[in-house]
């Protein structure tokens, strides 16, 4: 709302204002001398009035406009006296080198045209690594903008073309910044490793923080060709504590969508777009085009060399031709010898090394091939021949190197490859001389000699493995079966069952002899109750003569054993509670009974 | 359980004869052996060397195998002016005592003194010092200490059944993990050792063929001493690797290691 206000004041006062006032129309440039890859602002200013035409280039050589105009108007009075003035800015481009001249500009103001006086400013060759750092003085005070340039108007197909994409900021709180995306028709968009370069920059007396995002392209067609524009989005982070907020925020906010939050930021994420930038692209002339031209642009050198010079026949010699320089290497490639009745050659080994280096592309390509002279007629290696387009003369330019001269001897024992030759066996640049090499002497005493028997014929070092692990195999199931009794009472009832029915049976029997008639009936009693009832896991009183079928029901002990059983018990429950004549006979025979029912229980029960 | 036990000492007892048996068997042969080595000895000093060499390999038929019998019997094969066989038996010294500076001394000497310059076969130093279980130990010395440690890992693990202490298992933990270090350092020895890759040229020179069999073309031609790879056998010939370069060789020309 202050700004639509603004300009109503303003549109207000310039209709009120006289028009033909005292008008002076000034052209003014930042720099005289600038470099190719230089942008200088031009600006016109008109004081005196502020309803003036756009102004007009009368004559702009040498320079493209790469952005504007761009307008600012102030107004002030002093001493009561109204003065005002417009402003329009220019970003221009020198597209050639040398004394150029910029206008005159015409401008008309109400109904008269007004002329400036042209500039005259020199355009030298620049120096190329500064070309995106050396954007100043030209960018228009906002608060944030993105800025595309090239390092050139003009290029060669093949040649190539340093693009530099910078956003400039300030007093904005930025928390990311997303990759450009760089995709272009008609270029081939070189894939460096190149991080976005981080700087503060200085842009008439204010400094803005800047991120540039630097590609270098390759045009692949002939043309005028647009780069651009490019967008990048930016996350800016925007404190929403406060009612107030500046004019930007309300730009580009919109108000009030981030009236009362809780938090003290908020982040937002802007599109910003760059300026486009026209090129063109010509095609390398056909005119002197050599023979031998392969396609490379650029600026390179060449470097060859044969060693050894001094071969013999059979023996292989190593040409090294080393292409190097800036441009596409990828397109440039040397032609290399070819078989021929003196000499067998060998596929060639090559390396290839490109990289950017200060905006430029670089590259380095090595041929290494191995070369046989047949003959001793071998006495010639041919020259190397290389053209390319030089982009600083636009010409083409052959480079040469050789023939180079070989001294071939015969060969001795040609046919038979040896594997190399007899050397020293030491080289004697150590600090002690070796006089004389010898070996040392023999070992005679038994302790020197070592082990006298292999380790597989020692019976310690089976013992070693055997019987550790044998006993732990021993010992680890004995604690499990312990483990298992503590565990399990069934079972170590069951287990033990037969040996405290031994003992109850021997007591019984000690207890016959000595005629101890009640002892014997409750100790042969116990022993077949307890022996049964740890058997199959029951307390011990619970098995009586009257339970005994109950008790040993499906499990598998069979009518006539269970019969028997109840006999002896009722006999040892009739001697105990019904005491009268004991009768020994009758005792052992039951005895006897009980240890073979004692045997059959134990097969039987399961 | 009594019964076990019994058992058990059967079984003891039967090992005992058996070790006590193999020990006096041994300790014969040994002494003959011995005896043997001493001979050679003095032939050696003597400078009667293919004498000395006839007696060390005589001991060694006779299971006399120390590192320093190989090492004598290299010097005498040096000094009679075979290096093939001189560097074969240096290298089985060194399998035997791999830290023998004197072992590694000749060895270097007599490889000195080869015809072919092939790369040199030893692993470089950094790799030594990382893998030096594997480089600077015998396989014996290696088999040794496994066996020690399986026996202690089945000791503590025997007494921890029992009383199940946490410094015993510590005890076992720690076993265990050296146990499996130098466990695979002696696999990979005996993996070596007994692949018998290794071979040394002791022929004078020896015809490379493109194939197995003399029909095949010469390619190239290895000398006394040259120390190759063996990739596989066939048909009396060997696939070899020297250098980079494959071929076949006939196999009475090399010594395997």
């Amino acid at each position: 709302m202050r700004k639509h206000l603004k300009y109503i004041l303003l549109t207000a006062l310039l209709f009120s204002a006289g028009v033909h006032a005292q008008v002076k129309v000034l052209a003014s440039i930042n720099k005289r001398v600038i470099s190719m890859n230089e942008n200088v602002n031009f600006q016109v200013t008109i004081e005196g009035s502020q309803n003036t035409s756009t102004p007009r280039f009368e004559k702009l050589r040498g320079f493209s406009v790469l952005q504007g105009p761009s307008t600012s108007s102030q107004m002030s009075f002093v001493n009561g006296r109204q003065s005002k003035s417009i402003t329009y800015s220019y970003i221009l481009q020198p597209t050639s080198i040398g004394r150029q001249t910029i206008g005159p500009v015409s401008v008309r103001v109400g109904s008269q045209n007004y002329r400036t006086k042209s500039i005259q400013v020199e355009v030298v060759k620049g120096n190329k690594r500064k070309s995106a750092s050396n954007i100043s003085g030209t960018i228009p005070k906002d608060k944030i903008f993105l800025n595309l340039q090239t390092d050139k108007s003009t290029a060669y197909v093949n040649g190539q073309i340093s693009l530099a994409l910078t956003l400039y900021y300030k007093d904005t709180d930025i928390t990311d910044v997303t990759q450009p995306d760089f995709n272009l028709k008609g270029f081939f968009v070189y894939a460096d490793g190149n991080r976005p370069v981080q700087q503060r920059v200085m842009i008439d007396n204010m400094i803005y923080q800047s991120v540039r995002f630097q590609k270098l392209l390759i045009p692949l067609k002939s043309g005028r060709q647009i780069i651009g524009p490019f967008s990048i989005n930016v996350t800016i982070r925007i404190p929403v504590s406060g009612r107030r907020r500046d004019s930007f925020d309300d730009n580009f906010f919109g108000g009030s969508i981030f009236g009362n939050f809780f938090g003290n930021y908020k982040t937002k994420v802007v599109t910003i777009k760059s300026n486009p930038i026209t090129v063109d692209i010509k095609n390398i002339p056909q005119q002197g085009k050599p023979e031998n031209y392969t396609g490379a642009v650029g600026k390179f050198s060449l470097n060859a060399s044969v060693s050894p010079t001094t071969v013999q026949v059979g023996e292989p010699v190593t040409l090294t031709v080393e292409l190097s320089g800036q441009g596409n290497i990828d397109n440039a490639s040397v032609a290399l010898p070819t078989n021929n009745t003196n000499f067998r050659i060998y596929e060639p080994e090559t390396t290839r090394d490109t990289r950017v280096s200060e905006g430029q592309l670089v590259g380095k390509r090595t041929y290494k091939q191995a070369m046989v002279p047949t003959s001793i007629n071998a006495d010639t290696i041919s020259a190397i021949n290389f053209s390319y387009f030089d982009i600083d003369s636009g010409k083409y330019v052959n480079l040469r190197k050789g023939p180079f001269k070989l001294k071939v001897k015969p060969a001795p024992n040609a046919g038979k490859i040896k594997i190399t030759e007899f050397a020293p066996v030491r080289s004697n640049h150590g600090s002690i001389r070796i006089l004389n090499q010898d070996i040392f002497p023999i070992k005679t005493g038994v302790d020197s000699l070592g082990e006298t028997k292999p380790v597989t014929r020692n019976p310690v070092f089976y013992t070693l493995i055997t019987v550790p692990t044998t006993m732990w195999v021993f010992l680890a199931i004995f604690a499990k079966r312990r483990n298992r009794m503590l565990n399990d009472t069934a079972l170590y009832r069951r287990t033990n069952a037969s040996r405290l029915m031994k003992m109850r049976l021997k007591k019984a029997h000690d207890a016959l002899k000595s005629n101890k008639s009640k002892e014997f009936y409750s100790e042969l009693s116990d022993a077949l109750t307890h022996f049964i009832a740890d058997k199959i896991h029951v307390p011990a009183q619970q098995v009586t003569a009257l339970t005994l079928s109950k008790l040993l029901a499906g499990r598998n002990v069979s009518e006539s054993t269970i019969e028997e059983t109840k006999g002896i018990l009722e006999y040892c429950d009739f001697g105990r509670f019904a005491p009268g004549e004991f009768s020994k006979e009758k005792a052992v025979k039951k005895y006897k009974e009980s240890e073979k029912l004692i045997a059959r229980i134990d097969k039987e029960v399961t | 359980m009594l019964k076990k036990h019994y058992k058990f000492s059967i079984y003891a007892f039967a090992i005992v004869l058996f070790v006590s048996g193999v020990f006096t068997q041994s300790c014969i042969a040994k002494d003959d052996a011995y005896t043997t080595f001493i001979q050679a000895n003095q032939f050696y000093k003597s400078t009667n060397y293919s004498k000395a060499i006839l007696l060390y390999n005589k001991a060694v038929s006779l299971g006399f195998t120390p590192g320093g019998l190989y090492y004598n019997l290299g010097n005498a094969y040096y000094r009679n002016g075979n290096l093939g066989k001189a560097i074969v038996s240096y290298l089985k010294a060194q399998q035997l005592l791999p830290r023998d500076g004197d072992v590694l001394e000749n060895l270097n000497i007599a490889r000195g003194q080869t015809v072919d310059k092939v790369g040199s076969s030893e692993p470089p130093a950094a790799l030594r010092q990382f893998l030096f279980l594997y480089y600077n130990f015998s396989l014996d010395e290696l088999l040794w200490i496994t066996s020690f440690l399986i026996a202690l890992l089945f000791i503590s693990l025997s007494v921890y059944t029992f009383f199940p202490y946490s410094l015993i298992k510590s005890i076992f933990k720690v076993t265990a993990v050296i146990l499996i270090i130098i466990g695979s350092a002696a696999g990979a020895k005996f993996y070596h050792v007994s692949s018998h890759s290794i071979a040394v040229v002791v022929a004078k020179q020896a015809i490379v063929r493109a194939g197995p069999g003399a029909s095949y073309a010469e390619m190239f031609v290895v000398h006394n001493g040259t120390e190759i790879k063996i990739l596989e056998k066939k048909d009396g010939s060997a696939k070899i690797r020297v250098d980079k370069k494959k071929g076949w060789i006939d196999i009475n020309d090399v010594d395997i290691i």
